[in-house]
């Protein structure tokens, strides 16, 4: 039995996309059997920040029309041992992802996989509910601004009264990831620091991820930051799979780092 | 295997007692274009969970003289603002077949009609008469139906999220975050931060008050008085405060 993570956020650009790369890519790391789902259906970027949007035959709609098998529609990722890749349709819209078919491809994941992590679309419609509806875990991705705050507070309510956990009378597990997070600006009081938005959102803080030069570069080259050990964002994904797999770690990059050699090597030794 | 379990002797229903709490729609005088114009003013400023709110129609206060409302009337200018009539008090004034021909059902009398008529005059419409004198007798009784259906919420109400304890009180043991609503007939109560929108005695007990470890509310109203954000950034802004009617004006407090 796998379980089910939901990487969500209400507002759009903030990061799910990058993050959800990382995650999965974290968690294959350190050996568990991960698929990466991408439930932006319409949209697809998933298989473009994982470098394999060439290799897309079939996609989720296909296996939940059942025009194909899973397997035939699974890639697998070429530089991580265990990692897959389901990823969206370019040419359907959100209405294709019905929620028995949704349910029965997690179900048949479920059975391979160690942990299946689920790509949402922005918004809170149909999309998002579909993709967080099963989730066991959601990982809630924040930029420190108050109308992403004001979105993940809403999806949180819609983890805590519409997904599977809730109707079932348990809960969605809930982890905070802040990403975009700019120290300087936060100081200038241009963003909310990371004690703001933990007092609004009242949830565990998974990670804070600094914005960073490296993610875009990343994308760019078809590949998920956290690959990328010299860079500051890479290194805070890593720091976050530690936490999510139970690790104690300190956070990290949530000062003005002075630019330089030396503060980079200081960097990574914290 | 569904159909095993149909067998013809299992019931198909039964009737399960329940205490839904209703509120009345208490006309004391009736002009439809006024009254069409009130409720418009009324449905636009309480949240959306009342729409479609169902509602009795207590026509035990109009004035005996005067003629009895067109019930289609009546009853199209209640739809219009969203409410749904599902019932008529003190409808010894229509006919009963007329009344179940329109689909509504028929209360009797109620208790307090009595006490009501010397409170009505000054009762905005929709709002119950509960504005009674420090330690009449309703105020009693009032106080007993709210300690009857407290609701304990232990975990945060969200963004987008709405509560509404008819009859009773509202406790969060959390926070009440920026762009949720608490409501309750009776008190709020909010251990952690309150910074969305309150509003206590929505059926329009003007003794009920709200309590919260911080005051950082979008707008807090009671028995449908109400102070806005702007209005709130006060004294008492982000500090433990209370607030309640004094009179028609809403005022806070520091606990
Ligand atoms: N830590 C970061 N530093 C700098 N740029 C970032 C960071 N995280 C994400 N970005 C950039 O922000 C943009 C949006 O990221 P991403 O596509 O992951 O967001 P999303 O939440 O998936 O968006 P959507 O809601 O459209 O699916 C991208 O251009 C990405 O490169
Ligand atoms: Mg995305």
């Amino acid at each position: 039995m796998a379980e089910i993570i939901v990487v969500t956020s209400g507002k759009g650009g903030v990061g799910k996309t990058t993050s959800s790369a990382a995650i999965g890519t974290g968690l294959a790391l350190r050996g568990f059997k991960t698929v990466l789902v991408d439930f932006d259906v319409g949209l697809r970027n998933l298989d473009l920040i994982m470098g394999c949007e060439r290799r897309v035959v079939f996609d989720l709609v296909n296996v939940i029309n059942e025009e194909a098998t899973l397997n035939q529609a699974l890639i697998r990722d070429k530089r991580t041992e265990g990692l897959y890749i389901l990823p969206a349709s370019q040419t359907r819209d959100k209405d294709a992802l019905t929620q028995d078919g949704v349910e029965r491809v997690l179900n048949e994941l479920s059975e391979m996989f160690d942990y299946i992590v689920c790509d949402s679309p922005a918004g809170i419609e149909r999309g998002a509910h579909m993709a967080l509806y099963f989730a066991d875990t959601a990982i809630v991705v924040t930029n420190p601004e108050v109308s992403s705050v004001r979105d993940s507070d809403r999806i949180l309510g819609v983890l805590q009264s519409k997904s599977r956990k809730a109707e079932q009378g348990e809960q969605v597990r809930e982890h905070l990831l802040l990403t975009r997070y700019n120290p300087a600006r936060v100081q200038a009081g241009e963003m909310l620091s990371v004690d703001d938005v933990r007092d609004i959102l009242a949830i565990p803080l998974l990670g804070v991820i600094p914005e960073s030069d490296a993610v875009l570069k990343a994308s760019n080259q078809g590949q998920p930051v956290i690959l990328d050990d010299q860079s500051d964002a890479g290194q805070a994904y890593q720091d976050a799979i530690a936490r999510f797999l139970g690790e104690e770690r300190e956070h990290r990059f949530l000062e003005v780092q002075r630019k330089g050699l030396f503060s980079r090597v200081f960097g990574r030794k914290g | 295997m569904t159909s095993d379990l149909r067998a013809s002797d299992t019931p198909l229903f039964r009737f399960k007692n329940s205490r839904v709490s209703l509120n009345e729609l208490l006309l004391l005088d009736y002009d439809a274009v006024r009254l069409r114009e009130d409720l418009a003013s009324h449905a636009a400023r309480l949240p959306s969970l009342f729409r479609q709110m169902p509602v009795v129609l207590n026509l035990e206060q109009l004035p005996a003289e005067q003629p009895v409302p067109p019930l289609d009337e009546l009853l199209a200018i209640c739809r219009e603002s969203e409410l749904n009539p599902i019932g008529l008090r003190g409808n010894n004034r229509y006919d009963e077949a007329l009344c179940l021909s329109h689909g509504l059902a028929c209360f009797g009398a109620s208790a307090r009609a009595e006490r009501d008529s010397a409170e009505a005059k000054r009762e905005p419409v929709t709002q119950s008469p509960a504005r009674a004198e420090p330690g009449a007798q309703s105020a009693v009784s009032e106080t007993a139906a709210a300690a009857s259906n407290t609701k304990i919420l232990t975990t945060p109400v969200r963004s987008g999220q709405q509560v509404y304890v008819p009859g009773g009180d509202l406790i969060v043991l959390s926070s009440v975050s920026a762009g949720a609503e608490v409501m309750a007939d009776g008190n709020i109560h909010v251990y952690g931060p309150l910074r969305g929108r309150a509003m206590a005695g929505v059926n329009g007990n003007t003794d009920a008050r709200i309590f919260c470890q911080s005051l950082e509310a979008e707008l807090i109203s009671i028995a449908g008085y109400f102070k806005a954000c702007e209005d709130l950034q006060s004294a008492h802004w982000e500090q433990p405060a209370q607030a309640y009617l004094s009179g028609t004006r809403l005022d806070t407090a520091p606990l």
